[in-house]
């Protein structure tokens, strides 16, 4: 009997131990952003660490997950960003396909917005300025122009 | 503004001219335009100097689909309409009311209801903006525009608005040489009212309630604040403040009540906070390394469960000098008005719940008050520098 209650106890343990590295949804108007303290209002340019721990945090944008996930890098498990034209769905960081365009104003300034796809990218930059970035040479440009403000 | 008008179209259902547009097509700059009440459906573009006048409030309908009203000319005056229903695009930031390239405008007792964007102003120089009632759904809807947003824009007014229910209630992003004054901003999705990168503003009377939070200023410099409110913002990390890389600021006389935060400082320097009431706050101020050269002066803290926080203890570079701390249990015995005993703002229980935020739960536990007591007989592990020498006696 007593065996048994260790059993369930262990197991219990073991349930709650055993964090997922699923992202959380966002709640607007709520939740703040890791990096810059701002509250997030517009999920469309959201994104999300989980780190090694099973902690979540969460940012307003893109740009502000990336000096994060620059700074912390040892401890991240796990980085998602929102798919632009779903803003439900979450994309792993280093999969998703990133736009830079000054027709498409994100909160911190930097106009970072991530897609599924190289051709969702392309269609949302068509008649518009700007760049299409993977997830390297994005982490470099952030890593550039954060250098002087943090 | 010149006064004289040289002449009066009118615009009704059965008037010569029955939409607005083909009325300000056919009118002259300096022209008065009323609008007897009805509902007419936008969009409308203003393309020279007229004024528009609402006889017992005309409604101008986006219907959902486009923008209302679109201003492109100096010197127009849009006064007694409701604007609303505005369509909802993220890609060009429709608004119930945009003024673009515009100088002198004024956009007065205006009700804007259900748009995207409320008021939009891009480059515009010594706008009026007063008296307008502005609600949004952001709440419901979760995604919204912002109340009276500005962008690279100069010597606006924005005065005794009340906003509603947007993403933030007034927004500046690259604006100076301006005044906000005596609005109400409440229950907006995220700030009450918000600077990126603005100079040299003042906002003064102003009553911040129920926001996702208060107000946040970052990158922005030469910002005075004087005599606002900032209320109940309650959230698990909700501040009524947020300063973040701006310095040369002041703040006068503000009341910070029932907030999480009640102020929080990244990267403020060189800030004056003088006569300010932190009433019943979670924290009243937290101060986080790299603010520097920050002066606390004639402050009254009452009832807070923590005064001041911080996340450094080597290295604490701002003046707390002659507050009034609730908490203080000193003793005047010379009379001057000050406590012979130094205060020391941040207690060691709250620098632990900093450290190590789950202990929280230890909050007014015997194990507390015991530290704090205990503090009372030895200093801890107070920074030095944070230390209020001559706290004083009786509220300012």
């Amino acid at each position: 009997m007593i065996l048994r209650v260790l059993w369930a106890f262990l197991l219990l343990l073991f349930l709650f131990s055993c964090k997922s590295d699923k992202p959380e949804p966002i709640k607007l108007g709520e939740d703040v952003c890791e990096y810059c303290k701002m509250v997030i209002a517009d999920e469309r340019f959201a994104a999300e660490v989980i780190t090694k721990k099973g902690k979540v945090y969460k940012f307003d944008a893109i740009e502000c997950m990336v000096g994060y996930f620059n700074e912390n890098e040892e401890d991240i498990k796990k980085a998602y960003v929102v798919n632009f034209l779903n803003p439900k769905e979450f994309i792993p960081a280093e999969e998703a396909v990133y736009v830079r365009s000054p027709d498409i104003r994100s909160p911190m300034g930097m106009n970072l917005s991530a897609y599924r796809s190289e051709e969702e990218a392309r269609k949302m930059l068509e008649g518009k300025q700007g760049e299409i970035l993977r997830w390297s040479p994005l982490r470099e440009f952030i890593r550039r122009e954060y250098k002087f403000s943090h | 503004m010149l006064g004289f008008v040289f002449s009066v179209i009118v615009v009704c259902s059965e008037c010569e001219f029955k939409d607005l547009q083909s009325a300000i097509n056919s009118a002259r700059d300096w022209d008065r335009i009323v609008v007897k009440s009805g509902t007419y459906k936008g969009p409308v573009t203003v393309d020279r100097r007229v004024e528009l006048i609402g006889e017992r409030e005309p409604v101008l309908d986006g219907e959902g689909k486009h923008q209302v009203l679109t201003i492109r000319a100096d010197d127009v005056r849009v006064e007694g309409f409701v604007i609303k229903n505005s369509g909802m695009s993220y890609s060009e930031d429709i608004a119930g009311l945009k003024v673009i390239n515009s100088r002198n405008c004024v956009i007065k007792n205006n009700r804007f209801l259900n748009n995207f964007f409320a008021l939009y102003l891009e480059r515009v120089s010594g706008c009026l903006v007063e008296g307008n009632n502005i609600v949004g759904f952001a709440k419901t809807e979760g995604s919204s525009g912002n109340g009276i947003h500005a962008w690279s824009s100069e010597g606006l007014i924005i005065r005794k608005n009340f906003i509603k229910g947007h993403r933030d209630g007034i927004y500046f992003e690259f604006v100076k040489d301006s005044l906000i004054e005596g609005n109400r901003s409440e229950y907006n999705l995220r700030y009450g009212l918000h600077f990126m990168f603005s100079n040299d503003d003042v906002y003064r009377n102003n009553h911040f309630y129920k926001n996702g939070a208060g107000v946040a200023v970052m990158y922005s410099r030469n910002i005075g604040m004087e005599g606002n409110i900032f209320e109940r913002n309650e959230g698990l990390a909700n501040y009524g403040l947020l300063l973040k890389d701006i310095t040369d600021s002041k703040l006068y006389k503000n009341k910070f009540m029932n907030n999480t935060h009640g102020a929080y400082l990244e990267g403020c320097n060189r800030t004056t906070f003088e006569e300010n009431l932190f009433e019943n706050n979670g924290w009243a101020v937290r101060i986080y390394a790299n603010s520097e050269d920050n002066l606390f002066r004639r402050n009254s803290f009452i009832g807070n469960a923590f005064d001041v926080s911080t996340n450094t203890l080597s290295y604490f570079r701002n003046t707390f000098e002659g507050n009034y701390y609730d908490r203080y249990e000193g003793y005047d015995l010379d009379r001057d008005g000050y406590g012979d005993l130094p205060y020391r703002p941040v207690s060691f229980i709250a620098f632990l719940f900093e450290k190590y935020p789950l202990t929280l739960i230890l909050y007014e536990s015997f194990l507390a008050r015991l530290l704090d007591a205990m503090e009372k007989l030895i200093p801890l592990l107070n920074p030095e520098a944070l230390v209020d020498k001559k706290p004083l006696m009786v509220k300012p």
